[in-house]
């Protein structure tokens, strides 16, 4: 859920510092406002906090436009609602594929029997939440009100799937049309934002097996 | 407004806090493991719990997005935070306390208490584990337990003690299970938290 809050930061226009390579470091750092070593976690002059949905409520509170969280009372709720399905379960199960697929051969092991099941068991768990999302796309305050998943604007959830959709597009996943007809032309929608495209090129290059 | 929830668990029982805090009318629908009521499937076919059943069949679920949503429709229900920083911080804790707490609080309430009053075993290993996980310093999380840890923001006012708010709802419902297993780790009354938090069986 790095992405997430990068995606944020870039769309708020606010210039950031990444630091990855000194994780651990830096992890020791501020293990005081971080204790449980949670990745991503921002550090904004004397302040600290991590969790990517924390961060990104704090960079809505830092700079609100584009607001990312809608003021209508139900999008909220709505927007919430599918941050936390990304942000958890479904990132649980992108992840092993994630794992399988990308970090594995980076590191220089092939999938192996055991990696596909991973492999297996992430897209067969996405399943029920692909239908939701689709359930999403399909409901009647939803129409005419898209292009995305909560009203007419980007939002945070749409950041959050967007983090999901890149991660398995990288592993060369991609939604099935036929099944989920109105969650492919979403994934598509979210992949032409130009933040994400950005993003999406840039980890392309690193992603990349040398 | 409905809420269906499942017996026992933290997050129904958060909701049901909130729910209360706010004062408004509302029913419980408890909910067995196994498949949702059909009114829960057609709202909300994940079927996941809690979920608040709204006017025009239409709801949210989870524990968090419920308090989030209650706070929004009712401003004046709790403590809200006053910056920025202050609510990412009394964010953090209500994750903390409902993700990192919760889960381990109530297996050991129901190793504890609801096992032996329905006369089912009681796997000591796993209430062990449980306890240990929340309450046994830990060297990942430089040698301090997650009490250790929740008594810390506390203390140093990550969350609002003295009046409750989002998060105070997050701990509480986490907390009470220990408390009522004999665990003096919960009270009532807010104030107490944070020297309670770190109570050790």
């Amino acid at each position: 859920m790095v992405r997430k809050v990068e995606y944020a930061l870039r769309l708020k226009g606010l210039a950031y510092d990444r630091d990855t390579a000194g994780i651990y470091r830096w992890r020791s750092k501020v293990l005081e406002h971080n204790p449980l070593g949670q990745i991503p976690a921002l550090s904004h002059g004397d302040f600290s906090i991590a969790g990517s949905s924390i961060i990104c409520a704090y960079l809505e509170h830092l700079e609100p436009e584009p607001e990312l969280v809608p003021s209508d009372l139900d999008a909220a709720a709505r927007n919430d609602w599918l941050v936390s399905l990304a942000d958890g379960p479904m990132w649980d199960h992108v992840r092993s594929i994630w794992l399988a697929l990308i970090v594995g051969p980076l590191e220089g092991r092939q999938p192996d029997d055991e990696a596909l099941e991973y492999v297996t068991e992430g897209r067969t768990g996405l399943v029920g939440y692909y239908d939701e999302l689709e359930r999403h796309l399909s409901a009647p305050n939803a129409i005419g009100k898209g292009p995305f998943i909560v009203d007419a604007r980007l939002r945070l959830a749409d950041l959050a799937l967007a983090a999901l959709i890149t991660s398995m597009a990288h592993a060369g996943e991609v939604i099935d049309a036929a099944r989920w007809p109105r969650l492919a032309v979403y994934e598509q929608t979210l992949l032409a934002v130009p933040v994400i495209a950005e993003l999406f090129a840039e980890t392309t290059e690193q992603v990349r097996v040398k | 407004m409905i809420l269906y929830g499942r017996p026992l668990t933290v997050g129904s029982f958060a909701a049901i806090m909130a729910l209360e805090e706010c004062e408004v009318e509302f029913e419980v629908e408890w909910q067995e493991p196994g498949a949702p009521a059909d009114a829960l499937a057609a709202m909300h076919p994940l079927g996941t719990l809690p979920f608040l059943a709204l006017e025009g069949e239409r709801g949210i679920a989870n524990a968090l997005v419920i308090v989030r949503y209650l706070e929004r429709r009712f401003p004046s229900a709790w403590h809200r935070p006053a910056s920025g920083k202050e609510a990412a911080r009394a964010g953090w804790v209500a994750e903390f306390a409902l993700d990192e707490i919760g889960p381990a609080a109530a297996e050991f309430f129901h190793g504890t208490v609801v096992a032996p009053a329905v006369g089912l075993d009681v796997n000591q290993d796993r209430m062990r584990e449980a306890w240990g996980w929340i309450a046994s310093p830990q060297e990942r999380l430089g040698d301090r337990s997650r009490f250790d840890i929740l008594e810390e923001k506390a203390t140093s006012g990550w969350f609002n003690t003295s009046d409750i708010g989002a998060a105070g709802i997050a701990v509480s419902a986490a907390l009470a299970r220990p408390s009522w297993a004999g665990r003096r780790a919960f009270r009532s009354a807010p104030s107490c938290w944070p020297a309670r938090c770190a109570a050790r069986p």
